[in-house]
């Protein structure tokens, strides 16, 4: 590093292409030269504008100098040809010129091209970034694999590890394993010099974490194996780069620093390097603490997570031996579990049906994993589909003008040009295309990762623009490689099936059939392609649209929430319950909220399951299922939703539900309905086994139904119960804006200050962008495929446009005749249409197959849209009709223009 | 007559005389002397003239100069303010020197020093010499 700012790298790599070898490193030393000069003068921006201006201008200075110099040049002079760079050389320069001659199709070629190839590489790049990339900073890791402990005979449920097992299964140095990790995600409240608390989630991490992960420091140094284990683990903590920055100003006055992590001294011994954020694909982790530490992060006793039945890791992962293989470091761990099991068979009894089970991707669970896979492959799907369809144009354009030259093609084989020779002619020109395609494709898909970056999927971390990196290239390269082929091959070949003396004698009936064929085949293709994604696209559309307007119970845009948790403050239970009737007082006077509440889990969000069956039910069994919350007696007034029988909690069952006394429970329509049917349930008694066993619970009012954790299936029962009944660390207030939510959430910040101004929000905002949330997944992939849908109906209308206009311009001589002899206007406009029917009816025939495919495919991920959808179908049915109507207009037109005396005069 | 990919490399008529951008090439090697080289030239060209010109032109140039015999050119020591990279120095050949004086003796035929039209046209036309 010579410290000062290189040049811009893709100007430079422009440079590289178009500048011969012989002047290159003149002309980039020049320009290198004039750059620091001008970073001198006049800074770093004006100085890069300056350098991509150079850039360009030469680009374009050598490229027009090429094309003159070929232009010029001599036809291949005898002794010059059969060595073979020599032929590729004039395949170029002839390529060149024939490009350059018809500018306007080899511009439409290029940008054709160029969309598809845009927008393969965009699918395949998201592809890359959310499944295949290694989390940044993650050496090796194609040795890596995540232990997840799973039980095969139970639909893969999954069950965590203790600490203790881990560092059993390490110590049993199993031959395919070299290393075993494990970390648990902590959200910790980080701050400096006492200064204001910031969440900052990060993780305690065990054994050797930084080293099987291949994570090196960029400054001072990473955890040992040595001090993350419980005992007595020095409070030192490890940043990410990022965090660093934001903790301290600057990375580099963070070290040997002291950082406050829910309220214990943490001295900072280093910061990761390489990007290096966590063991999870775009992770979001700052900084690290030795596992040991962890109990007292938690405060609880360390034994508390020392024994084998304790405590439950799910992030483990390990690093294999050279060599080793997934399936034996599996089988190894697997025996050398079983033999834990036979050791401590009591400790350990969950672990007979629980065997660990490893999958290859790091960095993101299986399950997400399998999920995005479905959603990728659509959208990947849909974007080859465009890719195909825009080599149909292409391929269309090139026979279009492989026609015009065929008197070339004959004349040049009638020289003794060989036929391979002039294949490879032809193949030449359209990696030229391609090539063009795939630069101009490039920046069509940098466009669209900027446009993309930051959207996220559940589950999975939000997309982040990959730039001009070597596996983008390589990206879209291969998808340029890919249209050579198809878009090039089936021209030559059906171009050169002209018989020389045929084409000469200027009288081919057959091949201008076989050709037309050709052309109403690909034209299909295209209309298929595009009907079939457009049906796609609107069943998506509507199942966004769906579970956006899914009946919530409460008006989403009229409440605001945020959440908080006292815990790492040091509350423990009794604190957090004063902590939480404070906040409720604190709530009711705040400014600009009409009423607030409290709840532990809250709206959307109640993902505690509790198994309830009438008090006065002889049998053993528990026929209804729940969604248990805990919440003040305002929440249902807050929320919007309105009781429709009894009461909703009194002041002493409040009181009652601190002391974990209360049996007092408000049930929504539905349970009311499935435990008590038609009867009237305010005073009937149930019991529940959900957070404490068996609970006999007295009924005292029924609320109208609301979503409680899902937007989509059937109407879900729902228990609430008084909030001190369960403590969970976290809380969730919710609050009826008096006039704007941003006005409510200064509310209920005021109001939370007043109790604990230390205490940050986790998540703040209105319930619709909780909703927008969970309904994140299907807007991106019904976005996408709307995207690539209306690409594909555009390339399918130029096509047909090409179809219809080549037609009528072929039969110019017919349609003069025809006028002279009286065929009236719609007599021609009719026999237009029936120009493009052959392609239309194919390419209704192929969407229809395209669209069943895609639809089988998309199957679960639609909600209350059938894949047969009668609207969706008719749409794209419609909307084909309109495409034939607009691409055949103008060809209309221009028949009905027709002059049949000029026709006559000119033949 | 030979081509190799990137043009001309020898014999041929195109270039039977320098066109307006090889003479201002031709004349910058002059003034430059020793220090003729890319950059030097483009900065020399651009001082002098107002003109602003892309290193590629100045390249393309200077090699249709330099395939007919006009300047010939040759390498200098990689330099760190370059990144390292090599200089090419030009120098005038007698061809490319004909060519300044033929140019220069034109020019200078031209213009009538009694009733000059350049006179209005360019100020200071009438002390050419």
């Amino acid at each position: 590093m010579s410290g000062r700012p290189p040049p811009p790298v893709l100007a430079r790599l422009l440079v590289r292409v178009v500048v011969p070898r012989e002047d290159r490193e003149f002309v980039l030393g020049d320009l290198e030269e004039d750059w620091r000069e001008a970073v001198r003068e006049r800074g770093r921006v004006r100085a890069s504008t300056r350098y991509w201006s150079h850039a360009l201008r030469t680009g374009v200075t050598y490229a027009r100098h090429r094309v003159r110099a070929r232009l010029r040049g001599a036809p291949p002079g005898p002794g010059r040809s059969g060595r073979p760079l020599d032929e590729l050389q004039q395949d170029l320069a002839h390529g060149v010129r024939v490009l350059a001659r018809s500018p306007g199709v080899s511009t439409l070629a290029v940008v054709t091209l160029a969309v598809g190839i845009g927008a393969t590489t965009t699918a395949l790049g998201l592809a890359d970034a959310l499944l295949v990339r290694p989390p940044a900073g993650v050496a090796g890791s194609e040795a890596l694999a995540q232990v997840r402990f799973r039980a095969p005979h139970l639909e893969d449920d999954e069950t965590g590890v203790s600490y203790r097992n881990v560092r059993d299964l390490e110590a049993a140095r199993l031959p395919a394993v070299r290393s075993l990790v494990g970390w648990q995600r902590h959200v910790f409240q980080a701050s400096v010099a006492g200064g204001p608390a910031r969440t900052v989630t990060g993780a305690a991490v065990m054994g050797d974490y930084f080293g099987a992960l291949g994570v090196t420091p960029a400054s001072g140094r990473l955890l040992m194996a040595s001090e993350t284990g419980i005992g007595d683990a020095p409070a030192m903590v490890v940043l990410s780069r990022r965090g660093a920055e934001e903790l301290f100003g600057e990375a580099e006055r963070a070290l040997g620093r002291t950082l406050e992590l829910d309220a214990i001294s943490f001295r900072v011994v280093g910061v990761a390097g390489a990007g290096f954020r966590g063991a999870t694909r775009g992770g979001d982790s700052d900084l690290w603490i030795p596992f040991g530490m962890y109990p007292r992060v938690r405060r609880i006793p360390g034994e508390a997570l020392a024994g084998r039945d304790r405590g439950s890791l799910h992030d483990v992962a390990v690093r294999m031996a050279p060599g080793a293989s997934l399936e034996e470091a599996e089988s190894q761990l697997r025996g050398a579990m079983g033999r834990l099991v036979e050791a401590f068979p009591e400790a350990n009894a969950r672990y007979e049906d629980y065997v660990p089970t490893l999958f290859r991707q790091v960095g993101l669970h299986p399950s997400t994993v399998e999920r995005l896979k479905t959603t990728l492959f659509v959208v990947t799907a849909g974007a080859l589909l465009v890719l195909l369809a825009s080599c149909a144009n292409v391929a269309n354009l090139l026979i279009f003008r492989g026609l015009r030259r065929e008197g070339e093609s004959a004349v040049r084989q009638a020289l003794g040009a060989s036929r391979g020779r002039l294949l490879r002619q032809h193949l030449t020109e359209s990696a030229l295309l391609a090539a063009g395609g795939a630069l101009l494709g490039m920046l069509l898909a940098l466009l669209a990762q900027s446009l993309l970056s930051g959207a996220a999927l559940p589950g999975a971390p939000p997309f982040e623009a990959s730039g001009l990196d070597r596996r983008f290239v390589a990206l879209a390269l291969g998808a340029g490689a890919g249209t050579v082929l198809l878009a090039g091959l089936l021209p030559s070949v059906i171009v050169h099936r002209i018989n020389m003396v045929r084409a000469l004698k200027q009288s081919a009936p057959t091949a201008t059939a076989r050709r037309q064929g050709a052309r109403n085949t690909l034209t299909a293709l295209q209309l298929g392609l595009s009907i079939g994604l457009l049906g796609a696209a609107l069943l998506l559309v509507r199942t966004h649209h769906n579970l956006r307007s899914v009946p919530l119970g409460f008006e989403p845009e009229r409440v605001v929430e945020a959440r908080l948790d006292p815990e790492p403050r040091g509350y423990d239970e009794a604190a957090g319950n004063a902590f939480q009737r404070e906040l409720l007082d604190a709530l009711g006077d705040a400014p600009a909220i009409e009423a607030a509440a409290a709840a532990a889990a809250g709206p959307l969000r109640a993902h505690l399951s509790t198994d309830l069956r009438r008090a006065d039910d002889a049998t053993e069994d528990w026929p209804v299922e729940a969604r248990e919350d805990a919440v003040s007696p305002g929440y249902f007034d807050a929320l919007g939703l309105r009781l429709v029988r009894g009461r909703t909690f009194s002041p002493e069952e409040m009181d009652a539900g601190w002391a974990r006394r209360s049996d007092a429970a408000v049930v929504n329509e539905t349970l009311a309905r499935r435990l008590f049917g038609a009867d009237d349930p305010v005073g009937r008694s149930a019991l529940a086994r959900g957070y404490r066993a068996n609970t006999r619970l007295v009924v005292v009012g029924v609320v109208e139904d609301s979503r409680v954790r899902e937007l989509d299936g059937p109407a879900e029962p729902a228990l609430y119960r008084p909030l001190g009944e369960f403590w969970s660390n976290e809380v969730t207030v919710v609050a009826r804006p008096a006039r704007s939510p941003e006005e409510a959430l200064v509310g209920l910040r005021a109001a939370v200050d007043r109790v604990d101004p230390r205490l940050p929000f986790y998540w703040s905002g209105t319930l619709s962008g909780r909703v927008a949330e969970l309904t994140a997944e299907e807007r991106l992939l019904s976005g996408l495929i709307s995207v690539l849908a209306l690409i594909a109906a555009i390339l399918a209308g130029v096509g047909l446009y090409g179809l219809v206009a080549y037609t009528v311009a072929e039969r110019h001589r017919d349609i003069g005749i025809r006028v002279a002899v009286g065929a009236r206007r719609t007599e021609l406009a009719r026999w237009v249409l029936r120009q493009s029917l052959r392609a239309v009816a194919g390419g209704t025939a192929l969407g229809l197959v395209t669209g069943w495919a895609l639809t089988r495919v998309l199957q679960d991920r639609l909600y209350g849209v059938a894949t047969l959808d009668p609207l969706s179908w008719s749409i794209a049915a419609l909307g084909l009709i309109l495409l034939v109507g607009a691409a055949t207009l103008a060809p209309i037109r221009s028949a009905l223009r027709v002059d049949p005396m000029e026709v006559i005069r000119t033949s | 007559m030979y081509y190799n990919f990137y043009g001309p490399t020898g014999g041929g008529d195109e270039m039977a005389t320098p066109g307006d951008f090889e003479m201002l090439l031709l004349f910058a090697i002059l003034r430059l002397r020793d220090e003729a080289y890319g950059a030097g030239i483009r900065r020399e060209i651009e001082e002098r003239t107002g003109r602003s010109i892309s290193p590629g032109a100045i390249y393309t140039g200077l090699d249709r100069l330099r395939s007919h015999g006009y300047v010939s050119s040759w390498e200098g020591d990689p330099t760190p303010i370059r990144g390292g990279r090599r200089k090419r120095f030009y120098r005038l050949e007698p061809a490319g020197e004909a060519a300044v004086r033929e140019r220069w003796s034109e020019l200078r035929a031209m213009p009538d020093r009694r009733r000059s039209p350049l006179g209005d046209l360019v100020p200071g036309a009438g002390e050419l010499e």
